[in-house]
């Protein structure tokens, strides 16, 4: 029987496979692979809410998938010659800031796998520039909304 | 605790006092500067975030001591701001923000330094030594005009 974490596993697999591929420079394919795995990804939530299974550990099992496929992707990349190590390493941090916060707001700006397909069109460096300014930006929009609602409950209590 | 909001800000003149000081004792040039001034002075501009806020809650009363500052003004803030300084190749913003931080933090009202991560509150670094705030931010605008002109 098809479960969402048979989808999920699914999307690692598949997502783990883009790793080698891109590390010897098979880059086309390894890109296959990787949308394979976002469209499996894409796929585990919607059956979940409709089959009615146990949200909160589909959540967070989708979000240790999909940061470590993106460390593996992006490190392939790097190693594979694609990619300046700095910038991605700047990128990973700046998705597990933004990641520390998303569950406590909702809000997540994506801008990770999905933008390397951008870099294949034009260049891996824009590409990580905009991962990393994207997630950065949500780490400091989920503070902001995080500070909003600790004043509200500041301005409840105050006459 | 109870968070107590009624005592003074660090007024802007302070910042620029200190920012200014720090640009011209590092010799900064060129987007360095920019970047001083933004973190050393124009983090304070968090304030309009909570505006909707005060004017849901207060509408266009004029009320003394809101509690406008964010964490942007904290020193978690430094989780993003040191990427930055990385991605800058220029650690620019985090020592001019360390300088604004440490200009607040000398004043005694109510800061979450690490929320929202912790709601941990402290008082800053003097409330027990000097009560009065006018007195501390007094004392540093004195010294920081004397520091400018020397080094004009």
């Amino acid at each position: 029987m098809v479960t969402p974490n048979l989808i999920s596993g699914t999307s690692l697999v598949f997502g783990l496979i883009a790793g080698p591929l891109i590390l010897f420079h098979r880059l086309g394919l390894g890109l296959v692979f990787v949308s394979i795995s976002l469209v499996l990804d894409g796929l585990d939530g919607p059956m979940a809410r409709h089959f009615s299974y146990d949200l909160k550990k589909g959540e967070t099992l989708d979000t240790i998938i999909d940061r470590t496929l993106e460390i593996v992707t992006f490190l392939s990349l790097v190693v594979g010659g694609y990619a300046d190590y700095m910038i991605v390493v700047l990128s990973i941090v700046a998705i597990l800031l933004m990641t520390s916060l998303r569950k406590k707001t909702g809000f997540d700006p994506g801008f990770k796998r999905i933008v390397l397909f951008f870099g294949y069109l034009t260049n891996f460096y824009l590409a990580f520039t905009i991962i990393f300014w994207a997630n950065i930006l949500g780490f400091i929009v989920n503070l902001l909304i995080l500070d909003i609602r600790d004043q509200r409950k500041l301005d409840s209590c105050t006459p | 605790m109870l968070l107590v909001y009624n005592h003074k800000r660090m007024t802007f003149v302070t910042h620029i006092l200190l920012t200014n000081l720090g640009v011209k004792a590092l010799k900064l040039q060129g987007q360095d500067i920019v970047l001083a001034y933004v973190f050393g002075v124009l983090i304070d501009l968090d304030h309009f975030i909570k505006l909707p806020q005060y004017i849901k809650k207060n509408h266009i009363t004029v009320v003394k001591h809101y509690n406008w500052r964010s964490s942007l003004q904290e020193p978690i803030s430094l989780l993003w701001i040191i990427p930055l300084c990385f991605y800058l190749s220029s650690w620019v913003p985090a020592i001019f923000f360390l300088g604004h931080l440490f200009l607040d933090y000398c004043l005694s009202y109510a800061k979450k330094p690490f929320f929202p991560l912790s709601d941990y509150t402290t008082l800053g670094f003097l409330h027990r030594i000097i009560k009065n705030d006018k007195v501390t931010e007094g004392l540093f605008i004195i010294v920081l005009i004397c520091l400018n002109l020397i080094l004009v």
